[in-house]
């Protein structure tokens, strides 16, 4: 730990990287640079006028203040205090994982041995909030959200957990600094490049990112979970999404990019932060690329190739834990 | 605490498809779905849609929300303000829903526009074909959640709206033709234009098939879904490059060609399969071969007037005062009595206006037929027993437009 005290390696991981700064800014980042990006394809120019000189970087914050003053409305119908409580809850679950990620040696909230088992299992089970969160609006558009959800949950849970069992297996640990170590020689995506490929598709189910954008298709269901939501509740039911892909790249820069090697310190900090973008960009190009399956094809994907791909990355790791 | 729902207390036969969610088919297992108006995949209408977990059992539209009464309207108006009023059924593509009205007022009238003005009206005509079919496609695109197909589309449009202003003076609602010839000569640098817009689209057109239409998951989206074969294409009078897409081989401009379709040489675009997938692709095709028609006209643009001969002689100032002075040669000529009867293509499908005249300066009824009407049956037949996700995919597949339908 090359931190100057009083700033210990979990306080800064717990306010800073990973924590509630990286969080919240990684929010105006990604939404900055999706819609620049996006529009980069798009023969657009994307956010250009908040905050000119810095390319519009700023517009995400304005909408934010501006998300923040826009009436709020509870509908009658809805379990009220359920209906505020479940876009705030599922925010602060999404960056639950966090806490047992490490982003440098020592900068992690809770050091544990299991820790990115732990993280994969609080990613899988945050699921259920989102559910519940449809569930309270109440609405048919959002139940036909919910239904979509569980479905596509169902598609890329298995799949995404043989991945991490597949790196837990070739490394013989889920304890964060002891993945990175293992990785000095060969990172993971060369140790064992089908998991890599798995959890990348994993992530954009996960994400509900396209081709995987299916309970929120806007032309079918509005906007699926987040419907009912406006003002600062919806703030927190979308950027879920946000953190959920803010958690997940941290998860796949430490699993298969060897996290912050070479370096260590503050250093390591910012080279964990550019690798995770190796799983943001993609998640971010796509929305340019892809329309949207139906819930049925994304299924078939998730029950048929994926889940076998994924079982294959598991046996690569045991026969290359064999041979080793 | 008391629960609403639609349709609240709606008496019975209020509306114009469906009186109450109870009546609609499918007994108590199915989710009714109430889409649009206000819903981002509805347009203009409403659709209420049962589904039977992800199976579409049942669609009643509802359409009528853009309801103009161009039909009634046209009863109270002179013979020349028609158009204006006629286009805005399909703002798009407003040359070619125009038309009809055009060529029946023309027989009214008994005027004939010189060979010039036929030329540069199939000019606009399909300059408009392949604006309206990026316009369908863009929105296909963004139901399907390409949002780069959208934008593109709508880029694309944008050029061809820049080039309608140069050569008619408005960018969306041209009402470029008039009763007798067009309203406007093209220039050279008009003509140069349009080439630059042809190659423009030509080299974009590349892009946005690699993007879309080679795109895998919109060919998983799109083939197989919302299949309406031959007979039942037939059965529901289906119109246009809808209909042409389930193997029926009819095209207005190919059996009753009008103005100069007779000498350019075309190709009407067929395909088998009646899906998704098959109206996209005719639609595709059809763009190519608009832009080929367009090029055959700037080779064979014929010299001489843009008005018909009998008008130009009715005003003598013509010369000095350009078209604009004979528009005023309308206020003293009248239609003949009698019925007449006109079929143009339109971009989605056949119009077809029947006007009666009754020697006055006002039509005494004009029956106004748009496309988007006749292929709203086969759009919700289509969606049944489909998947929900297929629901925006069959409704931008029928192009379907709702100011063109409820006129």
């Amino acid at each position: 730990m090359d931190f100057p005290s009083p700033l210990s390696g979990d306080l800064v991981a717990a306010l800073v990287f990973p924590g509630v700064l990286g969080i919240f800014g990684f929010l105006v980042v990604a939404i900055w640079l999706e819609r620049k990006l996006v529009a980069r394809v798009q023969w657009r120019y994307g956010p250009l006028y908040v905050s000119r000189p810095l390319g519009g970087l700023l517009q995400p914050v304005a909408d934010l203040f501006k998300l923040v003053f826009s009436e709020l409305v509870l509908p009658r119908h809805t379990n009220r205090l359920l209906f505020a409580a479940t876009p705030i809850l599922l925010f602060f679950a999404e960056g639950l994982p966090v806490v047992f990620i490490a982003a440098a040696p020592g900068v992690v909230m809770a050091p544990h041995s299991y820790g990115l088992a732990i993280a994969v299992v609080l990613v899988l089970l945050v699921a259920v909030l989102m559910v519940a969160m449809a569930w309270t609006e109440a609405d048919k558009f959002t139940y036909i959200g919910a239904m979509r959800e569980i479905l596509l949950t169902a598609a890329y849970e298995v799949p995404l957990l043989l991945a991490a069992l597949a790196m837990f297996l070739l490394y013989g640990t889920a304890d964060p600094h002891k993945v990175v170590e293992v990785q000095s020689g060969l990172w993971g995506v060369l140790l064992n490049p089908l998991a890599f490929v798995v959890y990348l598709v994993a992530l954009l189910m996960a994400t509900t990112r396209f081709p995987f954008e299916i309970p929120e298709a806007e032309p079918e269901v509005v906007l699926g979970p987040y419907t009912e939501y406006g003002s600062t509740l919806f703030i927190y039911a979308f950027g879920a999404n946000y953190v959920k892909l803010y958690v997940l790249s941290l998860l796949g820069a430490v699993l298969f990019l060897g996290g912050w090697l070479p370096a260590a310190g503050v250093l390591g900090v910012l080279i964990t932060l550019a690798k995770m973008g190796v799983f943001v960009l993609p998640a971010m190009l796509v929305r340019a690329i892809y329309p949207r399956y139906r819930i049925d094809q994304a299924l078939r994907i998730g029950w048929g190739q994926l889940l076998a791909l994924s079982a294959a990355a598991v046996l690569w790791s045991l026969l290359a834990a064999w041979i080793w | 605490m008391q629960k609403t729902e639609w349709p609240f207390n709606l008496e019975v036969g209020r509306t114009f498809f469906v009186q109450s969610e109870e009546e609609l088919r499918g007994g108590g297992r199915g989710l009714t779905l109430v889409v649009g108006p206000q819903h981002p995949g509805s347009g203009h209408m409403r659709l209420f849609v049962v589904v039977d977990g992800d199976i579409i059992v049942d669609v009643v539209p509802d359409p009528g929300f853009v309801h103009r009464g161009v039909e009634k309207l046209a009863e109270n108006r002179p013979y020349w303000t028609l158009i204006p009023l006629v286009e805005k059924a399909s703002i798009m593509d407003s040359m070619n829903i125009t038309y009809p009205l055009i060529l029946a007022l023309e027989k009214a009238l008994g005027l004939e526009p010189p060979p010039r003005a036929k030329y540069l009206r199939v000019l606009m005509a399909e300059l408009s074909r392949v604006r309206t079919h990026l316009y369908d496609l863009a929105l296909l695109g963004v139901f399907l959640g390409h949002t780069t197909a959208f934008m593109w589309g709508f880029a694309l449009m944008d050029m061809y709206a820049e080039v309608f202003a140069k050569i008619a003076g408005a960018r969306t609602t041209i009402a470029y033709p008039v009763p007798g010839g067009v309203r406007r000569d093209v220039k050279p640098d008009h003509v140069e234009a349009v080439k630059r817009l042809l190659e423009v689209t030509r080299r974009k057109l590349k892009d946005f098939k690699t993007l879309f239409l080679d795109n895998p998951v919109t060919k998983a989206r799109l083939e197989g879904v919302g299949i309406v074969d031959a007979k039942k294409t037939a059965e529901l009078g289906v119109v246009g490059p809808f209909a042409r897409a389930s193997g029926i081989d009819y095209d207005v401009r190919k059996v009753h060609p009008y103005d100069a379709y007779g000498d350019v040489d075309f190709e009407v675009v067929v395909e088998k399969d009646g899906d998704a997938w098959a109206r996209t692709l005719v639609r595709w095709r059809e763009m190519y071969e608009s832009m080929s028609i367009v090029e055959q006209v700037l080779k064979a643009l014929p010299e001489g007037d843009v008005i018909d001969q009998a008008l130009l002689f009715k005003n003598p100032e013509y010369r000095r005062e350009g078209v604009g002075g004979v528009l005023g040669v309308y206020t003293y000529i009248y239609p003949e009595p009698g019925e007449y009867l006109a079929v143009a293509e339109a971009t989605r499908g056949a119009t077809l206006v029947h006007l009666w005249a009754t020697g006055l300066q006002r039509v005494h009824r004009m029956r106004f037929v748009t496309p988007s009407w006749r292929n709203l049956r086969a759009m919700v037949e289509a969606m049944k027993g489909g998947r929900l996700a297929d629901m925006p995919a069959v409704y931008m597949s029928f192009g379907y437009f709702p100011p063109e339908a409820d006129r």
